[in-house]
């Protein structure tokens, strides 16, 4: 099918958009690069009246590396996270992005639409969070910045409030003494998945020091799994450590059954994700 | 409401007006420019039969928006050869047996000549990760990664 009938409109600045994003009046979505949207609006599950386009809006693309962080403007094209400056900055993340979409969506979808649209399988989203990243939010009254930690509300709902809009994705860099891991199952390379799992651990010699962990697709939200973390910091990590790890999840996460897989099954992927997510980050010496 | 809309399809500009800000791509393409090798599947983004090229860069033409593409270069399977002279592409696809029903033909042909285009000897995985958003429902992906490996061979050799 075809989308509905609306009105578009083009703004050209940022400041603009603002001004349209904060007439709350009428019945308006934000068009980013449309890979989800569109869809929904094709099968009118979305009937918005009024479409602002950010296309025009130039100041909202690119990517900068600062010492900390890759600082992603939100209108950045999922590919340009491919770039070899991202893979510099954050393999982590050049690495995780192959997995977002394929390349035909990739090339449209962009970073901000996938963290604002806040799925609890969204690779860009998982990953934000085990990074500890940090968003930008605008509105007309200046703008405001967000803990990832705060971001993920509920299922396909985040902190981003009526008439705000997300400009800038903060994703931290990681130290050469970080080690990571992804693992994620899916059915087939167009589905969305059933489990992501992204791991991150700090190590001071061969005693990890600090873990991180965001898993997505069980629960309504990507979520840290801390009781897992635990296990796995304050000394070397071996395999024994990773199956403790493993075997701890169930403290942390509630995956809901659906049509793609059953809770019990979310349960059981869940494990074998965080498992392999762990012995990838293990089996790398220094990736970050 | 209607809209001007400049773009550049198979190396020729188009001036188009009357658009629809609803109108997609594949819409477009199909009925306004009779450029009927953009297949609509699906028509929410799964399927790829409707992958064009954007500036260079595979899309789902049913989940972008005309008025998305305002002056980009956007190529079809049309711009790539004509019946009495193929473009490696379609020859190797026609060398390899690489189409049985064709439905989703010209979106893999086109997802193929994007990879070879960043990757001049892309591995089998590179191969079949390119076309992941392009489903054959006939399961003929054997001879389309072979298409796309004899293309593969034959440039690495120089002779393509």
């Amino acid at each position: 099918m075809r989308p509905a009938p609306f009105a578009l409109v083009s703004p050209q600045t940022l400041n603009e958009v603002i001004e349209l994003a904060d007439q709350q009046d009428v019945d308006t979505v934000l068009l980013a690069g449309g890979q989800t949207l569109i869809p929904l609006m094709n099968m009118r599950i979305v009937r918005p009246d009024r479409v602002i386009d950010l296309s025009g809006v130039s100041e909202l693309s690119g990517i900068s590396v600062t010492g900390e962080d890759v600082v992603v403007s939100a209108m950045t094209r999922q590919a340009e996270l491919r770039a070899p400056s991202v893979l510099q900055a954050s393999p982590l993340l050049h690495y995780v992005t192959r997995f977002v979409g394929q390349v035909q969506t990739r090339s449209r979808g962009t970073v901000g639409g996938s963290i604002a649209l806040g799925s609890s399988v969204g690779e860009l989203c998982v990953t934000l969070l085990a990074l500890d990243g940090r968003l930008r939010v605008d509105r007309p009254d200046g703008p405001r910045w967000i803990e990832s930690a705060n971001f993920f509300i509920d299922y396909l709902t985040t902190a981003i409030g009526p008439g705000e809009i997300l400009t800038e994705v903060r994703f931290p860099t990681l130290g050469d003494s970080a080690r990571w891991g992804f693992s994620e199952l899916k059915l087939r390379a167009c589905d969305f998945p059933i489990v992501v799992a992204v791991a991150i651990l700090q190590f001071d010699g061969d005693a990890c020091t600090d873990a991180r962990i965001a898993m997505g697709g069980v629960d309504a939200i990507p979520v840290r799994v801390a009781a897992a973390e635990l296990e796995l910091v304050g000394g070397p990590v071996a395999e024994g450590d990773v199956q403790r790890a493993a075997a701890r999840l169930e403290e942390d996460i509630s995956p809901g059954g659906d049509l793609h897989a059953s809770a019990d099954y979310r349960r059981r992927v869940a494990s074998s994700q965080l498992v392999r997510a762990l012995r990838m980050a293990m089996s790398s010496r220094s990736m970050a | 409401v209607t809209d001007d809309l400049h773009l550049d399809v198979n190396g020729g500009k188009v001036e188009l007006g009357g658009v629809e800000p609803r109108t997609r791509l594949a819409d477009l393409l199909r009925e306004r420019l009779g450029l009927t090798s953009v297949h609509l599947g699906c028509e929410q983004g799964i399927c790829g039969a409707c992958t064009v090229l954007v500036d260079g860069r595979p899309a789902k033409s049913c989940i972008v928006l005309a008025f998305q593409v305002r002056g980009a270069r956007v190529q079809t399977v049309e711009s790539l050869g004509a019946d009495s002279d193929l473009h490696p592409m379609q020859q190797a696809f026609r060398d390899q047996h690489a189409v049985q029903c064709g439905f989703c033909t010209p979106g893999m042909v086109l997802s193929a000549c994007s990879l070879l285009e960043d990757l001049s000897s892309p591995s089998e995985e590179e191969i079949r990760e390119a076309i992941s958003g392009n489903l054959c429902r006939c399961t003929g992906y054997e001879p389309i990664v072979d298409a796309i490996q004899q293309i593969a061979a034959s440039s690495a050799k120089g002779d393509a």
